[in-house]
């Protein structure tokens, strides 16, 4: 990427209702294009006026109050902001978690191999070779957004989501990957499951979300059962 | 949901504006009290006190042997009881405010139940004033609601454009019915299938309460006060924040209608509305406590 | 001429000696009293007085639909109107269960202290509605 190009480095900045804008990086959805959103949100963090940021994938949104900031003022120095800001790289710790790939909680396993044309137990390690970075909160507390999955993994999301019963499954949709934090339907692939499910939020604790952006999350493999 | 009530009730007993109330959605619903407490009703009115109608947005002292009922209100979906000194729960996270769906926060995380006891805080300094009230917020405001519709104010969304021309005039012109998909997180709206242009993929990014989103079922959605802090559903609009009180009174069954605003009308709407609240708060000091009407 | 006092002492009188009427009569005129006569007698209901409600303070008038239309039962301690002064209202409630019988200032009439404002017949019943 070519960062210093004015016209593809151009982020799109949108309205959001009256008192926030929505932030686009340009370019493909990466840790390079992640690490600068993050580098806009602490800016943003230091900024009178800004109410709070919603960090997505590759994107941000920044709500203000309409006292101190005219949208348009705003989005100029979100526009100034993110050709002048360093990308942000955060080292954040890493969380192992040891998975049972395959079996009965496993059960998508077989079509993500045969998708990558390739046997179970090299799905299940092309699965756990990577680190998968946590690039923003999720909806639930949880792990949040999982970036860094294979592209040869890489699979559209089921037209039919299908119920996932039990926290601590292990799963894969486009790039992302996740573990489950509670029972619901899904349109992801069910890989296997972590034997050492902790769930990573506890209101009373402090920090009350053990896990922050940036954080690695690496899958260890236990073992890989047959379908 | 109605965080204007809810805002107008904290004025009226002179709390500070992020105190804790009770919404109140299912009704009839039965309060007394152990210690005399000067409690304020806003929002739907459905008030009666020992039987005695009260008029809307009204505060009175409530007395230990008192009955306040909320009956299902005629209009509106939800009415809310404030009290001097605020419903004094436990912080969670910096906020008062129940989190049905993680269990956290309000009282004990959960729905209010038959025989719960609620603390209430340490009361404001008080006039005296009791049994006084302000007019609802429809009598005062610049815009308000046909008698059989809700009128809300939308301005078009980031995704606006990705909509087919006819998808867009539908979601402005028609008429759009609440269906029985509706809570606290948000309303699924019944009317014409709103497609898009091409298909569009889009990266998973922060939402707010008042997004109008669309679900590949065509059906809009808008997100409400529990909104998802994150989607990736196209955003056609954003309903303003003057009027996410109305979308919160609106129960299934409620025929909307979009009127489309600039963000300069959507921030002249919250500013009148911020004013409202701040006329009331200076009045009740000034004049609350004067005598009302003799035989 | 006789004085109510007067008449008095002649009905006490009367009662005392068990006497059922007295009647004084003149050239054109009778007057006739019957000590007891009213208990026994059907009694005709005096019609209620009404009740005025006056304004104690300033404030523009703002009637409390639908609850209190005139002709309309307002029970006691309901109110039948308001007094808005900025932004606050400050009831005029019914003293005594009754009909409301007119309201003498328009929405938004601005009423000055004193002035009277409604008036209630007392009694009667809650209509069903």
């Amino acid at each position: 990427m070519n960062s210093h190009d004015p016209v593809s480095d151009c982020p799109h900045i949108a309205q959001f209702g009256e008192a926030a804008l929505v932030l686009d990086a340009p370019g493909a959805m990466d840790l390079g294009a992640q690490q600068r959103i993050w580098a806009l949100d602490a800016a943003l963090k230091e900024q009178p006026g800004i109410v709070e940021t919603g960090l997505g994938m590759a994107n941000l949104l920044v709500s203000f109050d309409p006292d101190l900031w005219q949208a348009e003022a705003l989005a100029d120095w979100l526009h100034d902001a993110w050709v002048r800001l360093p990308p942000l790289a955060i080292e954040g710790r890493v969380w192992e978690f040891p998975v049972i790939y395959g079996g009965e909680r496993g059960p998508d396993l077989p079509f993500v191999a045969t998708h990558a044309g390739v046997t179970l137990e090299e799905a299940a390690r092309m699965h756990a070779a990577r680190d998968y970075i946590i690039f923003a909160p999720s909806v639930t507390p949880g792990f949040g957004y999982l970036y860094g999955v294979d592209p040869a993994l890489v699979l559209p999301r089921k037209k039919v989501p299908v119920m996932v019963p039990e926290p601590g499954t292990v799963s894969i949709g486009g790039v992302q990957a996740t573990i489950g934090m509670t029972p619901g339907p899904s349109g992801w692939y069910t890989l296997g499951y972590t034997t050492r499910f902790r769930h990573p939020f506890d209101p009373h604790a402090e920090p009350p979300l053990q896990v922050a952006v940036g954080d690695r999350i690496r899958f260890v493999i236990e073992k890989v059962l047959p379908c | 949901m109605d965080n204007l009530a809810l805002s107008m009730g904290n004025a009226l007993l002179g709390n500070p504006d992020h105190a804790a109330g009770i919404e109140v959605q299912t009704f009839p619903m039965r309060l007394t009290t152990t210690q005399p407490h000067l409690v304020a009703v806003t929002g739907a009115a459905s008030a009666f006190l020992d039987g005695t109608p009260l008029p809307p947005c009204w505060v009175m002292r409530l007395e230990p042997g008192q009955d306040l009922v909320l009956k299902r209100p005629t209009t509106g979906a939800r009415s809310y009881i404030t009290v001097a000194g605020g419903i004094d729960v436990p912080l969670v996270l910096g906020s008062r405010a129940s989190d049905l769906r993680n269990g956290l926060g309000g009282h004990e995380g959960r729905d209010l139940r038959d025989g719960d006891l609620l603390p209430v805080g340490p009361a404001p300094h008080s006039t005296g004033a009791q049994d006084f009230g302000a007019q609802p917020p429809d009598e005062t405001l610049a815009f308000t609601s046909a008698s059989d519709f809700l009128d809300i104010r939308v301005v078009p969304g980031p995704e606006h454009g990705v909509f087919t021309a006819a998808a867009q005039a539908a979601f402005w012109q028609d008429d759009w019915l609440v269906s029985t998909m509706a809570d606290r997180m948000g309303m699924r709206l019944s009317g014409e299938k709103l497609t898009l242009a091409q298909p569009t993929e889009l990266r998973s990014g922060g939402i707010l309460p008042g997004v109008v989103q669309v679900p590949p079922s065509g059906d809009p959605l808008i997100q409400l006060r529990d909104a998802n802090s994150a989607g990736g559903y196209p955003r056609l609009g954003v309903v303003i924040q003057a009027d996410m009180w109305r979308a919160g009174q609106a129960r299934p069954g409620t025929r909307i209608r979009f009127h489309r605003v600039t963000t300069a009308q959507a921030i002249a709407a919250r500013n009148e509305q911020r004013d409202l609240v701040a006329a009331l708060r200076r009045d009740v000091a000034r004049y609350a406590e004067l005598p009302g009407f003799t035989r | 001429m006789l004085t109510e006092r007067q008449i008095e002492e002649l009905v006490a009188h009367a009662r005392a000696c068990r006497v059922a009427a007295v009647e004084i009569s003149g050239d054109d005129w009778l007057l006739r009293l019957e000590p007891g006569r009213v208990h026994a007698a059907p009694a005709r209901p005096a019609p209620p007085e009404p009740v005025t409600l006056f304004a104690n303070g300033m404030g523009r008038f703002h009637p409390a639909w639908p609850e209190a239309r005139p002709g309309e039962f307002v029970p006691q301690g309901q109110a039948i109107g308001f007094l808005r002064t900025g932004a606050i209202l400050r009831p005029l409630r019914a003293l005594a269960g009754g009909t409301l019988s007119a309201l003498l200032v328009g929405t938004d009439e601005l009423v000055g202290y004193g002035q009277p404002v409604a008036t209630i017949l007392p009694g009667g019943e809650p209509h069903a509605r």
